[in-house]
């Protein structure tokens, strides 16, 4: 392997991570706070690769594309952090601690989305332009990266760091910390542990649909089980990285990622797969509370 | 089972209305906590059967028995962490059909068995997470006076510190709630000696003039810091009443310690 091929399947990789760590980002804490297995997460990608799509091709009259895709980031954040508002309020609300419904309703919530918005927009794969700049490469180290990559990259660096300093410096942020170690204890001291479970829902849900926004651009296209496809991925992430653990999502973003693109580029396409399904077996073998989760006392 | 009924300390400080007791109107005050009549299943498990008594306000009253009777789900019932039917009232208006937060922000306050501290968070953020009513910031120098250890140790993880401090950091953080009642859960389970003395000096400063609901397995704890007693056995109230009563009679204490033995020494 050229130190060329090495340099672009390593930032390849971490893009790919970039776009793991926020679907599954939401998806740890979901579980870590409130023990719901949120099924209907894929969703939230697949509603925020549509919203760019959208936006990309429809939404002429805003002018230039590189503007159109600024917009797509934040309209499909938006939609994403109002999906999580509306799925937890009247889906999940009612239904916490009864895990056989949490399932069934999130579960059903995805199927009929993908058959919602396949009837819709087709199940054909959807293509949209981009900027003329993102089908640009960046030199690097002698190495041809593609700019996607590193766009990709870049803004989820950018909302691992906010979403890090939300967590860590506000007081909301110290109650849902709190609680994914204690619920019980968070409610003890006087604080309303519900609207913490609101909060991290819409922020996981719009952290989902960026992700599904720069899903869109690195995978060069969107179709409708999109979404699906990934969440195994980012369960897969979730676990290995430690139920709750953003800190541990983001480890084990870049550790599956990695693995991908370096194992289907050496043992050939989907070799990859199987060795993140191994990696997986291995964790819960020897770490079964994952790289940075707690154990269960 | 009958309830067996002790003098009341100071004007029943602690009173089981199904003994009938408490001292006559005007000679008492109103008081702070009324349970009547609570029931608490766990799974198939009946565990409360139907408690009843009162709690006066600054006193501190030592819920007492044997292991497993119930003095630990008392606790979560009363703020609402264990399903529970029956009449739970603070401060003469009922709470019972609140959640627990909700209980909380009406006066109760709970320190737990094992301390329960938030590991992952620094002493400082476990201090800064109870921080929500309008005295917590005065309320915060009166804990690091009377607990210096927790400003030396806030930037450390509360998982990483002792047993001892771990409690006091525990103490600590339920201080900074201008609570009406504290429910205090074993507060020297699992401490060394010198622990246990370091732990009941600060309880008997930190409570001073509180009214506390204090769970304690060891007697000589529950000695040194309750005025009241209150003993269950087997889900209901078997004794109450005030606690040099108590611990003046013998056969009393042996029985509460003796794992519920009746008369002629056998066991329930």
């Amino acid at each position: 392997m050229t130190f060329q091929t090495f340099a672009l399947l390593l930032v390849t990789g971490l893009g790919l991570s970039g776009v793991y760590f926020l679907i599954a980002s939401g998806l740890s804490l979901i579980f870590g706070l409130m023990d719901v297995l949120n099924l209907a997460h894929g969703l939230f990608f697949t509603a925020g690769s549509y919203a760019t799509w959208w936006v990309m091709s429809s939404l002429e009259v805003v002018g230039p594309l590189g503007l159109r895709f600024a917009i797509a980031v934040v309209a499909g954040g938006g939609l994403g952090l109002a999906m999580g508002y509306v799925v937890e309020r009247v889906f999940v609300r009612r239904f916490y601690g009864d895990h056989v419904t949490q399932i069934l309703i999130t579960l059903g919530l995805s199927l009929a989305g993908v058959a919602l918005v396949g009837g819709w927009f087709t199940y054909d794969p959807r293509t949209f332009p981009l900027p003329e700049a993102f089908g640009n490469v960046v030199m690097v180290a002698g190495a041809r990266i593609p700019v996607t990559r590193l766009l990709t990259l870049g803004l989820s660096l950018v909302l691992l760091v906010a979403l890090l300093a939300f967590l860590r410096r506000t007081r909301h942020g110290l109650v849902i910390r709190a609680g994914v170690e204690n619920r019980s204890m968070v409610q003890a001291m006087g604080i309303d542990v519900q609207k913490s479970f609101t909060l991290v829902f819409a922020i996981g849900g719009m952290l989902a649909a960026i992700g599904g926004v720069l899903g869109a651009v690195f995978f060069a296209g969107v179709t409708p089980e999109f979404g699906l496809n990934i969440l195994i991925f980012a369960f897969i992430v979730v676990v290995i990285g430690g139920l709750g653990s953003v800190e541990g999502t983001a480890l084990a973003s870049v550790l599956v990622g990695l693995t991908q693109q370096f194992v289907n580029y050496l043992a050939g396409a989907g070799i990859g797969d199987l060795t993140v399904v191994a990696l997986l077996a291995g964790t819960l073998l020897i770490r079964p509370q994952g790289l940075l989760g707690e154990a269960v006392r | 089972m009958n309830v067996r009924q002790g003098r009341p300390a100071g004007g029943a400080a602690v009173s089981s209305p199904a003994a009938g007791n408490g001292a006559g109107p005007g000679e008492a005050p109103p008081p702070i906590l009324e349970v009547d009549g609570l029931h608490v299943h766990r799974g198939e498990a009946h565990i409360l059967h139907g408690l009843d008594f009162h709690i006066a306000p600054n006193r501190v009253t030592a819920l007492l028995g044997r292991n497993g009777v119930g003095k630990t789900t008392t606790l979560l019932a009363l703020l609402g962490l264990l399903p529970s039917s029956g009449e739970i009232r603070l401060e003469g208006e009922s709470v019972t059909s609140l959640s627990t937060h909700r209980r909380v922000q009406r006066g109760l306050a709970y320190v737990p068995e094992d301390r329960e501290v938030f590991s992952q968070l620094t002493v400082a953020e476990n201090l800064r997470l109870a921080m929500q009513w309008p005295e917590s910031a005065d309320r915060l120098a009166t804990v690091h006076e009377l607990f210096p250890e927790l400003e030396r140790r806030s930037a450390q993880k509360a998982g990483s510190l002792s047993g001892g401090q771990q409690q006091m950091l525990a103490l600590g953080r339920t201080l900074l709630h201008p609570a009406k009642l504290l429910l205090i859960d074993e507060p020297t389970k699992g401490l060394a000696p010198i622990v246990i003395t370091e732990v009941v000096a600060a309880l008997q400063q930190a409570t001073a003039d509180s009214t506390v609901l204090l769970v304690e397995q060891n007697l000589r704890v529950a000695e040194a810091l309750a005025t009241d007693a209150i003993v269950l056995d087997e889900g209901r109230v078997a004794w109450s009443g005030a606690m040099a009563d108590l611990l003046a009679d013998e056969e009393l204490t042996r029985s509460m310690l003796g794992v519920g033995r009746r008369a002629g020494g056998q066991e329930t």
